[in-house]
């Protein structure tokens, strides 16, 4: 190669500012938006299914208003008030084919690729990592989550608007439980699956033990519990948003005829989701750390 | 200007003391960092980037790198030598997301992460997935994303490995051209002492924890401090100078007809040489004093070990 075969496209040293380090974790996240939005079938799909089971609770809500959904038990409610713990069901399901697709591969795809090598020989700190990472799962998810059970609360809102000032008060309700319910289930569906890639190195190993504890594990957990200890059942996770779903929006039974009765307590499984969050949170941060320590070196 | 500034540096993991009180100031524009494995190349890396505590003092372009290490690694490029690139991504992606990590807006990454693949001869290729990348290819997109946040300092780890001697080439000659052209210091940590011996104006030699040398490759490659061992290149005749020559005391390997080896005698100088020359008539045309390679000096340096692996 000779000398003026090497281009330089004008090079200048940059001399502007740079942006501050504690803001790094933002772009992690967009990356991990942008890297979930490539595929039709890692997120767009299911996102398209949230649509759908939001259309179809919007359905409930304005046409089938005020006809009656037999729960089983002797349990009736108009299909208006069960449009929201219906579509939370779904929304919860859609999520876990998310963490599948995207959120139990993340770090373990990092470790086999060697990208903290890229991470952490810049200015990247285990936090940022940690932050971007779940900033951009969490967004992913939260838009599931979140959004969408939002938006059925809203119309379930609209609808009261047009009868009672008293119903409409009540309803008003709705927000802060759907942000309360969907905010703890984000949090869950996201730190959970990434600490399970964390532990494992293999992507695809990762993905198994997630699964493995969401479908096997955690209902397993819920028999035995129901059986023995019912706060033993709050270990399933699936299991404790549910349980914190009819909790808050007062529904006796699930859309599938399950009791409340039959569920873990409100505190059970709230203490259990965070107890989970946090040591996924612990766990993620041991092994970031670890990472950065020895990520990057010299030839060998 | 002071690169890198190391006082009484020391790390231990358990039982294994990896540096040992290294004291060292180093300067240069390309500057080798040499030794067998063990000697703690890796661990002086990780502490100059601030990602390990250590004891004793290190400073890198000025800043403490037990308390500044982000701004470091703002200001330093990092070429690792296993894969490290997100291999989904196509190179600009990748080369544009390194930008914004180090902290340069969105803006300013793009054209820069364009500006470093085209300098790294990555042009027409790179919107395509790094996966389907050869190595030499990957090799380049390393380098770029090393450079793409404009780094005062680069470290290279094994620029050159996996790939054929075209290859080679063209990446040494980046790495040559990348000091004058873009002011950017270079750490280069190799085990093919020719590449060493090509590139780089100073070297470090590492072993057993400790620094060895720090100098000049001709301070490294000199560092018997004798200029006794000469080249000569006569016109003609060389064996006659040399049998003149050998009467003098000096020792001769006749090369070829115009060449010839000479260890002069203690105290002797070069004045020997063009006496004796100018007795026999002949014409002589260079004298040049006889180095070690680089491969040589590093073997002296570190003691010429069993496990050594260079």
């Amino acid at each position: 190669m000779t000398e003026s075969t090497i281009h330089d496209l004008g090079y200048k040293r940059y001399v502007g500012t740079r942006r501050p380090s504690s803001t790094r974790w933002r772009v992690i996240a967009r990356h991990q938006i942008s890297a979930g939005w490539q595929t039709f079938f890692r997120y767009k799909a299911w996102l398209g299914g949230a649509v759908i089971v939001t259309l179809i609770a919007a359905a409930f809500i304005f046409i089938a208003t005020d006809q009656r959904w037999h729960l089983g038990r002797g349990v009736q409610q108009t299909f208006a008030n069960m449009a929201l713990p219906f579509a939370l069901d779904w929304y919860g399901r859609l999520a876990f084919i998310i963490t599948l697709r995207i959120g139990a591969t993340v770090i373990a795809s990092d470790m086999q690729s060697g990208a903290f090598t890229f991470y952490f020989a810049r200015s990247t700190r285990p936090i940022d990592y940690l932050f971007g990472k779940l900033g951009g799962l969490g967004a992913l998810l939260g838009v599931v989550l979140i959004g969408a059970p939002l938006a059925v609360a809203l119309m379930r809102i609209g609808l009261a608007g047009a009868g009672s000032t008293d119903e409409l008060v009540t309803q008003l309700w709705l927000v802060p439980k759907v942000l309360a319910i969907g905010g703890l289930a984000t949090l869950a569906y996201t730190t959970v699956p990434l600490a399970f890639s964390a532990l494992v190195e293999n992507r695809r190993y990762a993905l198994g033990v997630w699964a493995a504890w969401y479908l096997i594990a955690g209902p397993v957990a819920y028999g035995i519990g129901r059986v023995t200890h019912l706060p033993l059942a709050a270990l399933d996770i699936a299991s404790s948003v549910k349980s914190i779903t009819l909790h808050l929006l007062d529904a006796p039974v699930t859309p599938w005829g399950q009791s409340v009765y039959d569920m873990p307590s409100l505190t059970a499984s709230i203490t259990s989701l965070a107890i989970q969050i946090t040591l996924a949170t612990a766990i993620v941060l041991w092994r970031l750390d670890a990472a950065q320590r020895s990520g990057v070196g010299g030839a060998t | 200007m002071t690169i890198i500034e190391l006082g009484q540096l020391s790390k231990r993991f358990g039982a294994i003391q990896a540096l040992r009180g290294v004291d060292a100031t180093i300067t240069g524009n390309i500057i080798g960092l040499l030794g067998p494995n063990g000697a703690g190349k890796s661990t002086l890396l990780k502490c100059l980037l601030g990602l390990i505590p250590f004891e004793g003092r290190a400073s890198v372009l000025g800043l403490s790198a037990a308390t500044d290490g982000p701004t470091i690694r703002d200001r330093v490029g990092y070429m690792p030598e296993q894969e490290a690139l997100l291999l989904e991504m196509s190179a600009v992606e990748l080369c544009t997301y390194a930008a914004e990590l180090s902290g340069l807006p969105r803006a300013e990454a793009m054209q820069r992460a364009h500006a470093a693949l085209y300098y790294a001869g990555l042009e027409d290729k790179r919107y395509q997935p790094i996966e389907g990348y050869s190595t030499g290819m990957k090799q380049r997109v390393k380098l770029a994303q090393a450079l793409v946040h404009d780094p005062e300092l680069l470290f290279l780890d094994e620029p050159t490995n996996g790939l054929d001697p075209r290859s080679r080439d063209e990446m040494l000659e980046l790495i040559v051209d990348l000091p004058q052209r873009r002011g950017c210091a270079i750490i280069l940590s190799t085990h093919l002492l020719p590449d060493v011996e090509r590139v780089c104006d100073h070297a470090v030699i590492m072993h057993q924890g400790t620094v060895k040398f720090v100098g000049t490759i001709d301070e490294l490659r000199g560092a018997r401090g004798d200029d006794t061992a000469l080249t000569v290149e006569v016109k003609a005749d060389a064996d006659k100078l040399a049998a003149a020559l050998t009467e003098s005391g000096a020792t001769c390997t006749v090369n070829s007809p115009i060449q010839l080896a000479v260890d002069l005698p203690a105290h002797a100088t070069t004045e020997l040489v063009f006496r004796r020359a100018r007795d026999a008539a002949i014409q002589i045309r260079g004298i040049e004093v006889r180095r070690e390679s680089v491969e040589a000096a590093f073997l002296r340096v570190v003691g010429a070990d069993k496990d050594v692996a260079a």
